[in-house]
């Protein structure tokens, strides 16, 4: 409390001096450990040994980076916080170990043993070991009180695996049904919580070992010390989880200043007990510090980027509009480009809502002609080259073409712009015109589609005033509704009568797809395009689950089986399977693929990857190892 | 006038109760709360999250009360123990972030407050004294400029302006370098560096508004009967100026208060955004989208006091400088 009055006091102060100090709100980063052990004792027994990119480098200098506002706090984990017991490698082509030395799997994938690295260490300087695991699994996963996100990969046939702790450095996690994704799961962005709760630091907080927890949250201003408890471990939600700079990490940057402490800027600075150490026997990170500019407006950032006050952004600024300003900028700035592959399935994709509450309308949208019908009227590559500046080819939501998986007919099938052929179908579905042209549905209404969509979606915007006149041409009254996004979450992603909506994401390449296949199959509530049938994957005895047909409900058996199963082969040959069905229910229609984007990184930035892919899953540039990364210039 | 300040005063209760009410209202009227809209962000970084799960966390929130409810708990809250709530996007008590954002709105509110009598006072009388001459063309021009160009095409071009030709760090109060360090000549130099543009941005429509009216003001009273007796006296031109008719046609001045003090913080949210200042406006709109309810009702709460207590200043000074006022 002693520091809040102290700012109050200041704040008010500089109110009252006007100008002159108003920016010193806030006390000075803490004065790192002063009396740091001998680096051995920082380091694991067997620290991890990382490969520089380009070339082994030297500790010190900052790395400047920026935020977009305060709701933005999932980027850190692009940044500092990717550090899962296994990782994704730079390429995204494989598993490699990380926080764990070593795993096994068990033949049949319901055994998973890890080991972890002996005299590891959390940023506090206390030991990481099975106690950690022990207590995230006992007091987090198990406990009903507490809410945490994204842990349904540890229940198969809704039981949740089972830990075994077998000494301070080894556990196994037992399945009662194969869980073949286990790994990529815990490899996956912020899926993995085993490496994020410190439990010698957030046992203070639970009412099981500190029967004093329910005062101390009294204290703080909670209700009960549920609430601080949660508010502390922050694995419910990224934002609360990066607003704490007093919880120990294993990242190699530790906030001194968190995000949402001080509104202007966030700085963290380096893990002296970080556990990977360079060819040459360094310790990383090479940069001493993190420092983060909180703007309120991207355009800010973009001249902030243009100035060179940022050493490698993608986020935000990487827009097409962007990319010539930032290109005459480029000697300015002292920076260049890097290229982004682009992983979501497609730049946009339509969708029908195919669990209308209006039976009449329903009926038409799960006809699978009159999708194909809608989806031959548009002139895609007038949108592309419009919207896109010519990059990028028509396809459907699909897998990319580089990638092993890829499904010729799933990508391109319906794809031809033919409204004659459009017409023709529709005239054996719904033939009747009204006095203007349009088509009369079953009831004698006339048929309109209202797109209802997220209005920060500015380039669905642009396509949609293509769009819309084309499915006019062929007797559709297609309208758009753009609304505020709490207005589109709950008419769209939580609603029911809506007639369609657009959206993006999903995944073109291997295992991102196979972990998100939203538009393959509806499975979770970003399937927008069937929200009953997959509520009905999730639970199928919730009181809004709606049973799908049969195709579709064997298509969601497929994609359960595809889950328990271990085997990479296996895996690649039931996923074929799922694409080929996809083909044949051909349930949403897309534009393009996603053509490549770009970030800017500055000259003087060593180690950095040339092409990286674009993916909140390989959460860029986590997997790159920012630890390695370092300045020339220091 | 110790009565007339009382009951002013105890009639500022039930306004404060309404203001309280209606921005608490207006804030809940939007479909969703703040848990929807950290849903939307969560399922675009493709991230899930269970509908038990966010049944769990709207009850942690108390979100699933009824809106009186929570209306009830905040305002208690506040009249009890001075607690405006806590702020759910940025996990701190609500009003640890607004003094926080309070010393650099009012250092930028009142600086551009300064600019704009500095500036619109001797060019108002200049104007008003020398009508239609060419400088009073000339700066009415401007004037008209000022009034019209919106405040953040002007910002915009700015910053423009201070990074191409005079290379410095555009947004802000202080360049990175100086951002946290210690008070020192330098940051000092490198914050009026960095103020002139939202002073001169915030300023300008205020400028050429009060030009306008001090000059329309005064030139009514120059043709008046005692400034033309005050002449044929003899008195030098300055004081027949100065004496009266200045006194008469400041009175807009003053009254401008009332409404200068909320518009000040609250009026300047656009142009804080696109230069990046770290003050009220932009927490207050980052409040709104996100539904942060607590954050943005005390926002607007403070907001309608500080209207409150500017109109008190602004009749009780008008009183002062115009006998004609009296307290009723």
């Amino acid at each position: 409390m002693q520091s809040l009055t102290r700012r109050h006091f200041l704040s008010t102060a500089s109110a009252l001096v006007g100008a002159g100090t108003s920016g010193v709100l806030f006390p000075a980063a803490a004065a790192f450990a002063q009396d740091l052990p001998p680096l051995n004792e920082r380091l694991p027994e067997n620290p991890l040994v990382i490969t520089p990119t380009d070339r082994p480098g030297k500790r010190g200098g900052t790395w400047n980076h920026a935020l977009v506002g305060g709701g933005s706090l999932s980027m850190l984990v692009r940044y500092q916080g990717y550090e899962p017991l296994v990782r994704f490698d730079p390429a995204w082509t494989k598993i490699e170990a990380n926080v764990a030395e070593s795993w096994e799997v068990s033949a049949d994938s319901r055994t998973y043993t890890f080991n972890l690295r002996k005299g590891h260490k959390w940023s506090d300087g206390t030991a990481y070991t099975t106690e950690d695991i022990r207590f995230w699994y006992e007091d987090l996963l198990l406990d009903p009180e507490i809410t945490l996100s994204n842990q349904s990969y540890w229940s198969t046939g809704g039981e949740i695996g089972k830990l075994d702790v077998i000494d301070e450095t080894t556990f196994s996690v037992t399945f009662s049904e194969p869980n073949g994704f286990f790994l990529q799961n815990l490899a996956w962005a912020q899926f993995d919580q085993l490496t994020r709760a410190p439990s010698a630091y957030l046992k203070q907080f639970h009412a099981k070992y500190n029967p004093d927890a329910d005062k101390l949250a009294q204290e703080r201003g909670f209700d009960s010390w549920v609430a601080l408890f949660q508010r502390e471990h922050g694995l419910h939600q990224d934002n609360v989880f990066f607003q704490n700079s007093n919880r120990p990490t294993l990242n190699a940057w530790a906030f001194t200043s968190a995000p949402g402490e001080d509104t202007e800027r966030a700085i963290a600075v380096r893990n002296d007990y970080y556990f990977k150490v360079d060819t040459e026997g360094t310790q990383l990170p090479y940069f001493d510090k993190v420092m983060y500019q909180m703007v309120a407006d991207p355009e800010v950032l973009l001249l902030k980027a243009l100035q060179g006050e940022v050493d490698l952004m993608d986020q935000y600024i990487g827009t097409p509009t962007n990319k010539p300003v930032l290109f005459d900028g480029k000697a300015d700035g002292d920076y260049d480009f890097y290229t982004l592959k682009e992983s979501a399935a497609n730049v946009m994709v339509f969708q029908l809502n195919l669990n209308h509450t209006d039976a009449t309308k329903r009926d038409l949208f799960n006809k699978r002609d009159f999708r194909e019908a809608l989806s031959i009227a548009i002139d895609r590559q007038a949108l592309i080259d419009a919207v896109f500046v010519g990059q990028g080819s028509p396809a459907q939501p699909s897998i990319s073409e580089n990638d092993p998986l890829y499904n010729e007919r799933l990508a391109k099938q319906h794809t031809e712009y033919d409204p004659d052929r459009a017409n023709e179908i529709l005239d054996t579905l719904v033939p009747e015109r009204d006095s203007e042209g349009y088509r009369l549905d079953a009831e004698g209404r006339r048929l309109s589609i209202i797109f209802e969509i997220d209005q920060v979606r500015t380039t669905f915007l642009d396509m949609f005033e293509l769009a819309l006149p084309m499915f006019q041409d062929v007797g559709i009254d297609a309208q758009i509704r753009t609304m505020d996004r709490s207005l589109w979450e709950t008419r769209v992603r939580n609603g029911r009568d809506f007639d369609a909506s657009a959206h993006q994401f999903g995944a073109n390449a291997g295992i991102a797809a196979m972990i998100d296949p939203r538009y393959l199959v509806p499975f979770s509530s970003n399937s927008i395009y069937a929200p009953g049938w997959a509520r009905y994957y999730i639970d199928p005895t919730a009181s809004d689950a709606e049973e799908p047909p049969a195709e579709i409900k064997a298509q969601q058996e497929l994609y359960r089986k595809l889950l328990s199963t271990g085997d990479p082969d296996m895996q690649k040959e039931l996923f074929g399977q799922m694409l080929n069905n996809a083909a044949d229910q051909f349930l949403v229609f897309g534009v393009s693929l996603p053509p490549d984007g770009y970030g800017i990184v500055k000259n003087d930035m060593v180690n950095t990857m040339d092409v990286m892919p674009n993916s909140f899953g390989w959460p860029t540039p986590g997997p790159a190892r920012p630890e390695q990364f370092f300045k020339s210039s220091t | 006038m110790f009565g007339y300040v009382l009951k002013r005063i105890v009639l500022m209760i039930p306004t404060m109760i309404g203001i309280s009410f209606i921005a608490f209202f207006i804030i809940q009227l939007p479909p969703g709360d703040y848990l929807t809209s950290v849903i939307a962000s969560m399922s675009d970084s493709g991230q899930d999250m269970h509908p038990d799960e966010v049944r769990r966390i709207r009850a942690l929130y108390g979100l699933d009360e009824p809106m009186i409810v929570q209306y009830f708990k905040w305002i208690t809250g506040i009249l009890l123990r001075g607690d405006f709530g806590y702020s759910f996007e940025w996990g701190r008590p609500v009003s640890e972030l607004i003094w926080d954002r309070m010393g650099a709105t009012l250092a930028v509110s009142m600086a551009s407050l300064l600019f704009v009598w500095i500036v619109s006072l001797p060019i108002g009388v200049y104007s008003a004294v020398r009508r239609h001459s060419i400088g009073d063309h000339v700066f009415t021009l401007f004037g008209f400029l000022g009034l019209a160009i919106p405040n953040f095409i002007l910002a915009l071009t700015l910053m423009y302006v201070g990074y191409k030709y005079m290379g410095q760090s555009v947004g802000g109060l202080y360049s990175p370098e100086f951002v946290g360090a210690p008070a020192s000549l330098a940051k000092f130099w490198d914050l009026l560096k960095h103020l002139w543009i939202p002073v001169v941005v915030i300023g300008t429509s205020g400028t050429a508004s009060l030009i306008r009216i001090l000059r329309a003001n005064l030139t009514d009273e120059l043709s008046k009967p005692y400034v033309i007796t005050a002449r044929a006296k003899g008195l030098p031109e300055h004081q027949v100026i100065m004496r009266y008719p200045l006194r008469i046609a400041l009175n807009p001045f003053v009254s401008a208060i009332g409404w200068v003090l909320p518009q000040l913080i609250s009026g300047v949210t656009i142009t804080a955004i696109v230069l990046n200042l770290p003050t009220a406006g932009p927490l207050l709109l980052r409040a709104l989208v996100a539904q942060d309810m607590y954050l943005a009702g005390s926002f607007i709460l403070l907001m309608g006091i500080l209207t409150l207590i500017g109109m008190l200043i602004s009749d009780l000074l008008l009183a002062a400088l115009d006998p004609r006022i009296r307290f009723t």
